[in-house]
């Protein structure tokens, strides 16, 4: 079964590289090629819904965080990775708590842009240093502000622990090794971390929480 | 409440107001003055008895030797003189009464030590009247005045002989003279002038200072004051023979020792006087001066009463040794003074000279009434007590003109204060509104390089970065496809790493500020994803900083371009297993970077400089910092930077 891939570029050169570079994987296929936001979500209902959705940031009609945003509220199975031609972070952590689970450079080469969808799928791409601080510092204000309702803490001490080593620049095998745990359940780990970074309100997190537990 | 309190303020202050007061007061002396003069000059011519001086004053006799000189050898004189050589002189006068009545003798003079008075009548009657204090030969108060009553009866012939004695080179000389007390005090209020105009002007004096004592912001000021003129003019009246005129219980303030006190009460408050008047601060002045003034009232007070105990106890020892330590403690009050004056005189306090004018003249009547009396110029002197009481008006009249002429300058100092003031104040105004002009310029100036770089950043970002992305995505997919395989990936990879100069120098442009550990996971960022793809050697990042600290951007870029040299650098020839890269910030000034492989390492002296490291230093050179390489075969490569921060960077 072949992964199926979106493409939202609003560059046709950019567009059209990214497919032919996609297209050199057997294990995946390009199901369309969106101009913007709107389009995407045109494209989206009108079927069928692909796997992961590559996601330019900057666009005229509904840029890529507010599609992601909805991509996420409508079809929570979509996988949204952005693609940026520079690495700007801030907007990049905006993307994250959209929904996004990952980001890339369109000048990656072909194989590390594959390598990258598919360690999507498994659960989660490893954030940047300084993307891993940012999201230890949101989850542990957001936690801190969940501790005061309940005993709950936000952040398992395992993903406090990865953050922690990602900030420091450890990769995801690196992480694996030193926490004797496979690199598939740092993948799931991310996941989840993911997860906590999308949710906006401490009260829905709360809720969460509890159903974890 | 405010008004009201401030109103009486400004009488005899700054305000034109208080002018008119001082005025008004002015003209109610000038009335008093006149009306006084008026009284005078519709006086009745007085009567005299006359006196004979003998016409050999040198020359002692005793009474009973005296009265067998016959009368043609006696002369008339107006006031007798015995000149100086020391000894008794004499004086008659013969006169017939024709009813019972009490004449007062009034025998005034500075240097009168002792005096007898003698008289009888054709009826076997005989008076003598001594007063004497002669066995202190040391005399604190030379000057004398008796007002001595003398008894008469009706029809009787009268001799009266009246010897008086000095100590030489004292001048003897007696203004003598006899009257009925009628006449006496008709004299008195009306006759002297100087007395009317002495008690106008002085009443005027306290007046004014005891107005200004009450509304007056410097009110000590005008107490003093008027405390000065009070005792002084006490004194000068006292001493002017007043005394006598006192009720008996008060009598002892008429006690030739007793006028001290007043003495020394006028000095007290005319140095308290001065010390407000000169805006004197005692507590500024050199040690000797800081002296309060009330001090040396009190150990002149205490002296006097030794000289008082000395009287008492007939002891002249006590005696001398009370007057010699008064004269000592009258003393310190004249080095105060000078203290106050050329305190006043190095300020350049300008009222000070008036004030000096008026002393000058006040001593300058003595030293002319001395002369007069000591030459013999005229042989009645003016009176010794009318020099005194005219220099305390001359002293009083210049204090008053001083005083005025002093808030004159006081009031050109606040008007001139306030003047440079208000220029400070448009000074002030006019320097801030350049500054804020400035800041506002500046401000325009960083917003227009805001957009000036935000613009920059959005032209490399929508132009030239996704130009440059589309030709790596095309050469990628070339290099896939077609057979000139390795050319075509090397010119990708180039053309990458092209872009990801681009990436960084936008990074460094879209940020307002960078601090070091923003720095650091930037760096660190970028040395995973060179590393992304290799197993070996291992990257050890470490970072010891404040995370604070700022970078500038040229610095940031600078060391950002020497890592990726030095990272690149070890990839490609070193063949290690370990890569530390270390960041550390020592004491908030000094960032120091380590970077080192254990890999072949280099031989210094044999490589050439460019292998890059030529490039390194260049770049920390304009850093302001230093570089050093330790390498050697086998051995790998450390490379050592230290950056010098800047402390405005330190936030």
């Amino acid at each position: 079964m072949r992964i199926k891939v979106g493409i939202v570029e609003d560059n046709q050169n950019l567009a059209r590289g990214l497919a032919e570079k996609l297209s050199l994987s057997e294990e995946l296929s390009v199901s369309f090629v969106a101009r913007n936001g709107k389009d995407l979500l045109a494209k989206l209902e009108k079927g069928p819904v692909p796997d992961v959705v590559l996601m330019d940031i900057e666009m005229d009609e509904m840029d890529g965080i507010a599609a992601t945003r909805e991509v996420r509220r409508i079809y929570p199975s979509v996988r949204v990775v952005m693609q940026t031609v520079f690495d700007d972070e801030g907007r990049l952590f905006e993307a994250i708590q959209a929904g996004a689970t990952g980001y890339l450079l369109k000048d990656e080469k072909p194989g590390k842009i594959i390598s990258a969808i598919m360690e999507v799928i498994a659960g989660g791409a490893p954030l940047s240093p300084r993307m891993a601080r940012k999201a230890l510092e949101l989850l542990s204000r957001k936690s801190s502000e969940v501790a005061v309702q309940t005993d709950t803490q936000l952040l398992t001490k395992r993903e406090a622990e990865i953050l922690e080593d990602l900030q420091h620049g450890l990769r995801v095998k690196q992480i694996a090794e030193k926490l004797f745990i496979a690199e598939k359940t740092v993948r799931k780990h991310l996941e989840h971390i993911y997860e906590k970074l999308q949710v906006e309100d401490s009260r829905e997190l709360l809720l969460r929480g509890r159903r974890e537990v | 409440m405010k008004n009201a309190s401030l109103k009486p303020g400004i009488i005899l202050g700054w305000m034109p107001d208080a002018i008119s007061y001082q005025k008004r007061i002015g003209w109610f002396g000038v009335i008093v003055l006149v009306l006084l003069f008026a009284l005078e000059s519709s006086g009745q011519p007085n009567f005299q008895i006359r006196f004979y001086q003998f016409s050999d004053p040198e020359k002692s006799y005793d009474f009973r030797s005296i009265q067998k000189i016959p009368a043609s050898s006696w002369r008339e004189v107006h006031s007798p003189n015995f000149g100086n050589r020391g000894g008794y002189g004499w004086v008659r006068a013969n006169f017939y009464c024709h009813r019972d009545q009490t004449l007062w003798l009034e025998v005034r003079s500075h240097f009168l030590n002792s005096l007898s008075i003698i008289y009888f009548s054709d009826k076997r009657e005989f008076h003598s009247i001594t007063t004497r204090n002669a066995e202190f030969t040391h005399q604190p108060i030379k000057h004398r005045y008796f007002l001595v009553p003398i008894q008469l009866r009706q029809g009787s012939t009268y001799t009266l002989l009246v010897r008086g004695y000095v100590p030489a080179p004292d001048v003897l000389k007696i203004p003598i003279a006899l009257w009925s007390p009628s006449q006496f005090l008709y004299k008195h209020w009306v006759d002297q002038w100087g007395w009317a105009f002495f008690v106008g002007v002085i009443t005027m004096a306290i007046l004014l200072g005891l107005m200004g004592f009450l509304f007056h912001k410097e009110n000590l000021l005008f107490l003093y004051f008027s405390l000065y003129a009070i005792s002084i003019a006490v004194y000068a009246l006292l001493n002017d023979g007043w005394g006598c005129f006192l009720p008996d219980q008060f009598r002892f303030l008429y006690h030739p020792l007793s006028l001290g006190h007043w003495v020394n009460a006028c000095f007290l408050f005319f140095l308290l006087f001065c010390t407000k008047f000169l805006s004197v601060k005692p507590n500024r002045l050199p040690s000797p001066f800081k002296i309060s003034p009330l001090w040396i009232a009190f150990f002149v007070e205490i002296f006097l009463f030794v000289i008082h105990l000395g009287e008492w106890l007939n002891r002249p020892n006590l005696f001398v040794l009370g007057y010699r330590m008064t004269a000592f403690f009258f003393m310190g009050y004249l080095f105060l003074w000078v203290g106050y004056v050329a305190d006043a005189i190095k300020r350049n306090f300008k009222a000070v000279w008036i004030h000096l004018a008026g002393i000058g003249l006040f001593i300058a009547f003595f030293f002319t009434n001395a002369l007069i009396v000591n030459t013999g110029i005229y042989i009645e002197p003016v009176p010794d007590m009318l020099i005194l009481r005219i220099a305390i008006l001359v002293d009083v009249v210049f204090l008053l003109l001083s005083w005025m002429y002093r808030n004159k300058i006081l009031e050109q100092n606040r008007r001139r204060i306030e003047a440079e003031g208000i220029v400070l104040q448009q000074t002030i105004a006019t320097a801030i509104q350049r500054q804020q002009a400035d800041e506002i310029k500046a401000l325009h100036l960083q917003n227009e390089m805001h957009q000036q770089r935000i613009r920059l950043a959005r032209d490399l970002h929508d132009g030239i970065g996704s130009e440059l992305t589309h030709i790596i995505n095309r050469l990628d997919l070339l290099s896939i496809r077609s057979k000139v395989f390795q050319p075509l990936v090397s010119l990708s990879d180039f053309t990458r790493a092209t872009n990801q100069n681009l990436r960084d120098t936008l990074w460094v442009l879209n940020q307002d500020t960078i601090s070091v550990e923003q720095w650091y996971e930037r760096t660190l960022h970028w040395l995973l994803k060179r590393w992304e793809d290799l197993e070996s050697p291992e990257l050890i990042p470490n970072y010891q900083a404040d995370r604070a600290i700022l970078l500038s951007p040229t610095l940031s870029i600078s060391l950002f371009r020497i890592t990726q040299e030095a990272a690149n650098n070890c990839l490609k020839y070193a063949n290690a297993d370990r890569f530390e890269f270390t960041l550390r910030i020592v004491n908030d000034h000094l960032l120091k970077l380590l970077i080192q492989d254990d890999g072949c390492g280099m031989d210094l002296n044999s490589i050439k400089r460019g292998y890059g490291l030529a490039n390194m230093e260049s770049r920390i050179e304009e850093l302001g910092g230093s570089f050093s390489v330790q390498s050697s075969p086998a051995r790998g490569t450390r490379l050592n930077f230290s950056v010098p921060l800047p402390t405005k960077y330190v936030s």
